[in-house]
This record gives C-alpha cells, sequence and structure tokens, in this order.
C-alpha cells in the first residue's frame, strides 16, 4: 500500500492532522492476516464488566480499613490508567488512517479502544466494592504521577515515524506492563480481584500481539535509518519513561513513599498490586526478552540499561 | 458563525489548535442513567457480521446477475460512508475527553459508536463481496470530495463547539444516515432485514445518546450557542447532505448520481436493502422535518434546503 505522510521537521505540533483525508480508493479485503485475526479473536471474547465478574463474592468484612483503603486507592488508580487509553490511544487509530495505513489496523483498534473502557469499568466498579471510587488522587501533587507519557501527543507528532511509536509503546512499554501483569495475577488470592485482572490479562495478549504483529508486517520495507529511529525511540521509553516509574512507582526517582506503603497492603491482602522485590526480576528479564526478540526478528539491538534500584540490566 | 470555525478547522495554513485536558478529578460513575443503560445495552447487544448464522436463508444466487451487480455497487456505496465515521468516532472520543466535565456516560456510549462502525463497515463489504464485487472507489470525484469532509479535524479543532459538532454531525447527519438505513431495509429480503436490523439498532441508540446530551446541554447554554447550532446544523444540511453526502439521490452531478441510482432503483426492487431514489428524497426530508421540530423545541432554528 502506499502511504500519506505529513511533512517532517516543520515544528508543527499535530502534523499528522494536516494530511489531508483520502479514504479512497478504500481497500477492506485483509492487508494484514495477522492483525485481521486478532480483530476477529477480539470480536469473539467480549465480555460485560457488569456479568463477567462475580461481585458479590468480593467480601470487604475480610479486610481491615486500613486495607481497604489502599485497595480503594489502588484499583482507582488502575481505573485512571485504563483511563488514559480512552482518552489518548484513539489517536492512534486516526494516525492510521490519515496515513492510509492497511484498514485491518483501524478495524482492530476500535475494539482496542472499547476494551480499555470495560477496563476502567471493572477497575472503577473494583474501587467501589471495596469502598469507593476515588476521583483524584489523595494529595494533588500526585497528578502529574498518574499523567501518560503522551500517546496522544505522539501519535500526532509528524517527526515520530508509526512504527517507531508502535515499537516504543506497544512492543516495549505494554510489554513490560503485560509481564507485570502476569505477576499481579499470580499473587492475587482474592476471588474478584484475580477474576478482573485474568479478563484484562486476556484483552492485553492481543494489543501486545498487534504490535509484534505489525512491525513483522512492515519489516521488509524497513530500512536501516528507519530500525534507527525506532532503537532510538525503544530506549527512550525505557530510559525516560519506564525507569522514571510511569508504571512502578518504585522506580521513580522520588518514589512516593505512601503509594509505595498502601500497595504493599494490597499486595498483601491479594487484592492485586505488586510490590518492588516481585516486580524487580520481572521488570528485568522482561527487558531482557524484548531485547532479545527485538535484536533475532527486527536486527535491533538495545543496550543494557542503568538504575540505582534495578543495578545493570 | 460556527460554519466559520469548522472552516478555520480546516484550515492548513493555521497551526491546529487542541484542547488540553484536565484530567482529574475523573468521574467514572454514572450521572447520566439513560446514557449508561445505552452503554450497557451495546455491551449486551454485541453482533458479528462475520457470524455465518446471521447469514443463514441469504442466497445470493437467488437473484439475477444485473441485481446482483447493482446491490454490489449499493453496499459498497455504504461501505464508504461507514468507513470514514470509524476515525470520526474516535476523534470524537478524544475530543469528549477534552471537555471538561463531560460526564463518562456519554463517554463510554461513544466509544462503542467506532466498533458499531466498524461492524457496519464489515458488513457492508460482505454483501457487496458475497454479491459479486466490491467497488473500491465513487465513480467521480464529486461524491469523493463530499466523503473526504476533514471531520476528524473538525471534530478535534478547539475552536469549534462541542455542542455545535454533536448536533451538526452525530445528530443531523446521524438522523440522515438513520433514515437511509430504516428506508434500504423496508421491503428487502428477510436475511437482508434482518442483518441491517443490527445496524440500525446501533445507530438508533447512538443517535438517543446524542440526543440526551444535546436536550440535556441546550437549556443552559445562551442564545448565542444556540444560534451557533442552528447555523451549523443548517450549514451542514445545505452543503453536504443535501448535495448527496449520504443520500445519492440528491448528488447533484457527476457519473455516482446516474450509476448510483440506477443501482439503487434495481437493488431496491429486488429486496437487496436499498430504497429508490424518490424513497432516499422523501425519508431525508421527513427525518429532516422532524429533527427540525425537535431542535425547535430547544430554541434552534435549523433550515431544511427546499
Amino acid at each position: 500500500m502506499t502511504y500519506l505522510q505529513a511533512e517532517v521537521g516543520t515544528g508543527r505540533s499535530f502534523g499528522v492532522l494536516d494530511i489531508p483525508d483520502q479514504h479512497f480508493p478504500l481497500e477492506l479485503d485483509d492487508r494484514v492476516p495477522a492483525i485481521r485475526t486478532l480483530y476477529q479473536r477480539a470480536k469473539r471474547t467480549e465480555w460485560n464488566p457488569a456479568t463477567a465478574i462475580p461481585w458479590d463474592d468480593l467480601d470487604p468484612t475480610k479486610y481491615s480499613d486500613d486495607v481497604l483503603f489502599a485497595g480503594r486507592q489502588y484499583w482507582s488508580r488502575r481505573a485512571w490508567s485504563e483511563y488514559g487509553a480512552i482518552a489518548e490511544s484513539p489517536a492512534l487509530l486516526l494516525r492510521f488512517t490519515k496515513e492510509r495505513r492497511e484498514p485491518d489496523l483501524s478495524l482492530f483498534w476500535t475494539i482496542r479502544t472499547q476494551e480499555e473502557v470495560r477496563h476502567a469499568d471493572a477497575c472503577r466498579r473494583m474501587a467501589d466494592r471495596l469502598g469507593g471510587y476515588m476521583s483524584e488522587p489523595v494529595t494533588k501533587d500526585h497528578e502529574g504521577a498518574v499523567a501518560t507519557h503522551g500517546v496522544r501527543g505522539m501519535s500526532f507528532d509528524a517527526d515520530t515515524t508509526l512504527e517507531a511509536l508502535i515499537a516504543s509503546l506497544i512492543c516495549c512499554a505494554e510489554v513490560i506492563a503485560f509481564d507485570v501483569f502476569r505477576a499481579l495475577i499470580k499473587d492475587a488470592t482474592d476471588p474478584v480481584a484475580k477474576k478482573v485482572l485474568q479478563l484484562i490479562f486476556q484483552d492485553e495478549v492481543r494489543h501486545c500481539e498487534f504490535g509484534w504483529a505489525y512491525i513483522a508486517h512492515r519489516l521488509p520495507n524497513l530500512t536501516s535509518d528507519d530500525l534507527e529511529i525506532i532503537r532510538e525511540k525503544v530506549i527512550w521509553m525505557i530510559e525516560a519513561v519506564e525507569l522514571q516509574g510511569y508504571h512502578s512507582s518504585w522506580l521513580a526517582p522520588i518514589p512516593d513513599s505512601a503509594e509505595v506503603a498502601s500497595d504493599r497492603l494490597v499486595y498483601e491482602a491479594g487484592l492485586g498490586a505488586t510490590v518492588e522485590e516481585v516486580e524487580k526480576p520481572v521488570m528485568s528479564s522482561s527487558v531482557a526478552a524484548i531485547r532479545e526478540r527485538m535484536l533475532t526478528e527486527w536486527g535491533v539491538e538495545l543496550p543494557m540499561f542503568s538504575h540505582p534500584k534495578m543495578g545493570t540490566f | 458563525m460556527t460554519t466559520s470555525l469548522e472552516t478555520i478547522a480546516r484550515d492548513r495554513d493555521q497551526e491546529f489548535v487542541l484542547g488540553s485536558e484536565e484530567r482529574f478529578p475523573l468521574r467514572l460513575t454514572s450521572s447520566e442513567a439513560p446514557q449508561w443503560d445505552a452503554y450497557e445495552t451495546s455491551i449486551r447487544e454485541v453482533w458479528d457480521p462475520e457470524d455465518v448464522e446471521l447469514w443463514s436463508g441469504f442466497d445470493p444466487a437467488a437473484f439475477s446477475a444485473e441485481d446482483r451487480a447493482a446491490g454490489a455497487l449499493v453496499w459498497s456505496h455504504r461501505a464508504w460512508t461507514e468507513y470514514p465515521a470509524i476515525a470520526e468516532s474516535e476523534a470524537a472520543l478524544i475530543r469528549a475527553c477534552l471537555e471538561p466535565g463531560l460526564e463518562v456516560d456519554f463517554k463510554y456510549s461513544l466509544s462503542m459508536r467506532a466498533v458499531e462502525r466498524a461492524r457496519s463497515t464489515d458488513l457492508s463489504h460482505m454483501f457487496a463481496k458475497q454479491l459479486g464485487a466490491y467497488q473500491t472507489s465513487p465513480a467521480g470525484p464529486e461524491l469523493v470530495a463530499l466523503l473526504n469532509s476533514e471531520l476528524v479535524r473538525r471534530v478535534l479543532h478547539a475552536s469549534v463547539d462541542f455542542d455545535s459538532y454533536v448536533a451538526a454531525h452525530l445528530i443531523a447527519q446521524g438522523e440522515i444516515d438513520l433514515a437511509m438505513w430504516i428506508a434500504g431495509s423496508e421491503h428487502a429480503a428477510p436475511p437482508v432485514t434482518r442483518l441491517m436490523t443490527h445496524v440500525i439498532n446501533d445507530k438508533q441508540r447512538m443517535l438517543d445518546v446524542a440526543w440526551m446530551r444535546i436536550e440535556n446541554r441546550l437549556p443552559n447554554r445562551d442564545a448565542d450557542i444556540r444560534e451557533l447550532i442552528g447555523t451549523t446544523v443548517s450549514a451542514v444540511l445545505e452543503t453536504e447532505e443535501f448535495q448527496g453526502r449520504q443520500v445519492p439521490a440528491l448528488l447533484a452531478s457527476g457519473p455516482d448520481r446516474e450509476q448510483l441510482g440506477a443501482a439503487y432503483e434495481r437493488a431496491a426492487a429486488a429486496g437487496l436493502g436499498s430504497a429508490t431514489p424518490d424513497r432516499q428524497i422523501e425519508a431525508a426530508r421527513a427525518a429532516c422535518s422532524t429533527m427540525a421540530a425537535r431542535f425547535s423545541k430547544l430554541g434552534v432554528d435549523v433550515r431544511v434546503p427546499a
């Protein structure tokens, strides 16, 4: 397919939106079969937060007031994080359309956005069950910490290639989050918390597969310069986003000690959080697996990374 | 006034202006029960055009080659109008999230619109292929220009009032869209009607949500905004819809007017989910008349082109 591209280097913040609409010819046959298959799988596994989770099995009387409060905070934070994907990630679909990428991407992404709605809804319901969803951080100063890494802005930025976006956001950041999520499920003992996490996890599997499938599709047409841009963006994602505590607050330069302590209460109660000693090896092995896969499949060589709490990994 | 603001949204000489977001407090609990019900209904009433059961009884071989060719063009045309609405819907969702304090009920309902448009695009494409061949493009530049309508920029630009966008596009264009699907289903063969009913239900639900929002909001907005909305809706009807953006019988010129007119006429007679040109115009006018009356009750004056 011939893609449309916005002029680069113009300094315009939303250059991708300057691409004129050009829907025709509109090819609707599958062009990326692996992604069309993901779309079909997603359609077959839709679930309803109101009915797919045995909400009545959650017994708040089993938990202390401190644990319940920490649980409310944790699940509210999860809901905010899922909401970020509702408010920002649709920008990627706009990019697919503006650049006249394969329609398989847009079809899949519609369900992806809707899945994030289900996730936010389920997390809010969980917080409610624990005593009440919180609509903002307890400390106003922490609002910045739960902001996103700017998917919307990056998606509209013509200077960031779509392949670099997908590689960094999905094949890297989402894969790390996914691996941490697996640990979350393993350690959650509350049946309702576990069920919510499992349902979200089954959707996230597809979200990660989407990224690898699209880069695999594009790989034969990517130049060494394209791959270098991907490499730089992935490194940026790990160093400037992940290792600054985007997903794991204990990695932040100045960790929020109250949040870290609160998460520990939730983790120990089996209600769904993770803690530093659990996440550290997961994070390390996740990055190692990403490094190996990017080298093997794309020929992209990631360096070792360092962090005061992680060492060199 | 709004018309000029939507023009600004399309102007490449000026840098695009996107609104900024104040995410917190982030209210995720329902406060508009009917809109929340619509969201939950849309989750419950999921359907899949690839479900073979839904196609039972549909036998393309039962139609003549000429009827199939006409039907294939009609359904190709439907795919052309449905597909751009996928991106428009996701852009509208982003814009809704940038609007301060907008209820989660509307956002969640809106999140279903792109999924539903993906389904109706898929369905239209599948129909066209089953009937012979999907056509990838309109025949002439007139319809292409109407469908490349820059809705993404229009809904996202901070200068465009969001209620005005909802009224002009989600409601006015949505009413005409729904009217075309209903008119097409009226004399369709039973399996075709069954498939079209799923799309009609999806569209009706989203339209209801958009009306709920506007009817909740307008009593609290001043007269200038109501005038703005009236101007925008009227302009969209005059310069886009009554030029044939969704109603092929209203195309003023170009090869699509003739080709789609003949195809719709023939496919309607064959029961392939189409409406004759006369019926299209009648249905579009009736929808606009009802819509104008409903807007009038809100103090919004909508002019329906003669």
